[in-house]
């Protein structure tokens, strides 16, 4: 029997990516709101499971993550990669736009690690990763309403690496600090070389790679940017 | 041609130098192992070369410009440097009131001054081909400073400033550079020999793992050049940080 990978937020980029990377080792269930692409990578890819929820519905995220357990099993990876973004600077965004990226980028973390790591305690063994990128590190004027959940987000995964560490649970944090490869990014940098983007299939392998670090040496918070990005 | 990679700051056989060496062996690399004891690097490129792999060791010291010029000349002469770590520097404890400025300086040459002349040399030649990865290894005193401590906290966050600004000026012209923070004590020679009361305190799986680290320093040399990590933290799953 494999072990089971959980991933939040599987998009058309990096979630899929994610996906492929883990499908071929692990059975992956796979939480996004679109039903339509999860059925369709589920035809695509063998031991791929669709699990159709909203994160930022706490009731119905819980009742999701019961139902992963119970069809496939305790997840051994847990990946949250669900992400609300939004743009605007903070006298134009409304204060529903930030509790609802709070929700889906920092509560749902909590949710998974309150209702997944005591399984991987108990099993001695287990890994959470979660993807951010430079807005857990600096505020933005524009991002006003999705630095603060990044931030807090990254701050609440190092609680949970520091309390779950030396019972065997590995948290790591993992951002992104480039335009990620995404058909809308291509179109709206249409300019840019290749070289300028981060490949989602790139980013899928760094987060096996931290995923799979010994335990005599794991790796909390790494940033990853293409070669010519300016930081 | 055989690529080389370059470590400098080689001991013993159980330490975190020659767990490189052998790693960077085990990449196809011809490793030119570099240290100051050439009875201990001699048995660093004999256990390589039993192995199967390629090994050269050349004695040189961190701190001296010219014998850092020789042995980047020594390997690029075997084959182009893809991958060279600065792995030199000793832990450098003291009390701050009664030490010694020569104290402080000795910590800042080998911490410091040593990566500043091995990048340099390094540099240089792998900017020309638009490629290489220069390694860093550094500590917790990178990021922090603590009691007992001044002289190689300053070495260290120097180290890091160091490897940072590199990272930014030559990785858009193609030279990969990294800085590994080892959160921890190593489980390598010198801390179990010196330091057995630590490493009792420390207990079982208490010391940060000798080939987890090797791993994570091959893991960023092969990383490809769209995903670049500069600063990698590793520390064992018991650590309390």
């Amino acid at each position: 029997m494999k072990p089971i990978c959980l991933v939040t937020g599987v998009g058309p980029g990096t979630g899929q990516a994610i996906v492929k990377r883990f499908a071929a080792d692990y059975d992956v269930a796979m939480i996004a709101r679109n039903q339509e692409r999860l059925a369709a990578l589920q035809a695509e890819l063998e031991n791929t499971h669709t699990f159709v929820c909203d994160v930022s519905d706490s009731t119905a995220f819980s009742s999701t993550i019961n139902q992963v357990r119970a069809d496939l099993g305790d997840p051994e990876v847990v990946i949250h990669n669900a992400v609300g973004g939004a743009f605007g600077d903070f006298m134009s965004i409304t204060p529903k736009t930030l509790r609802k990226n709070f929700e889906v980028n920092t509560m749902a973390l909590l949710q998974l690690g309150q209702a997944l790591v005591p399984a991987m305690m108990d099993a001695g063994k287990g890994v959470i990763i979660c993807t951010g990128n430079t807005s857990a590190f600096r505020g933005k004027a524009n991002f006003a309403g999705f630095a603060p959940t990044k931030a807090a987000q990254r701050i609440l995964a190092e609680s949970m690496a520091r309390h779950a560490g030396p019972k065997g649970v590995h948290v790591a944090y993992v951002a992104i600090d480039a335009v990620i490869s995404v058909p809308w990014a291509r179109e709206r940098f249409k300019d840019q070389p290749d070289d300028f983007f981060c490949h989602p299939t790139d980013i899928a392998d760094h987060i096996w790679q931290v995923a799979h670090q010994p335990r005599s040496a794991w790796t909390f918070e790494t940033v990853i940017r293409p070669f010519g990005e300016s930081w | 041609m055989t690529k080389t990679a370059v470590v400098i700051g080689v001991g013993p056989i159980e330490g975190l130098g020659s767990y490189l060496c052998t790693q960077a062996a085990n990449e196809g690399l011809h490793v030119v192992i570099a240290g100051r004891t050439l009875q201990s690097i001699n048995m660093v490129a004999d256990a390589i070369r039993n192995n199967g792999g390629e090994a050269t060791a050349v004695v040189a010291d961190a701190t001296d410009e010219s014998q850092i010029k020789q042995l980047v000349n020594d390997a690029e002469a075997i084959g182009p440097i893809g991958l060279a770590i600065y792995n030199a520097g000793n832990n450098f404890p003291g009390n701050f009131l009664e030490m010694q400025p020569s104290y402080f300086e000795s910590a800042w040459r080998v911490c410091t001054l040593g990566g500043f002349l091995f990048a340099k040399e390094v540099i240089k030649v792998m900017a020309v081909r638009k490629s290489g990865t220069l390694l860093f290894t550094g500590a917790s005193a990178s990021m922090r400073g603590k009691p007992n401590f001044a002289a190689f906290t300053a070495g260290k966050a120097g180290l890091r400033a160091l490897a940072q600004s590199l990272a930014r000026e030559f990785q858009p012209r193609g030279i990969h550079v990294g800085h590994v923070v080892i959160d921890g004590g190593i489980a390598g020679e010198k801390i179990i020999s010196k330091y057995p009361e630590f490493v009792e305190r420390a207990g079982e799986d208490g010391l940060v793992g000798l080939s987890g680290i090797a791993e994570a320093f091959m893991y960023l040399y092969k990383q490809p050049r769209n995903a670049w990590t500069h600063e990698l933290d590793l520390r064992t799953f018991k650590e309390n940080f």
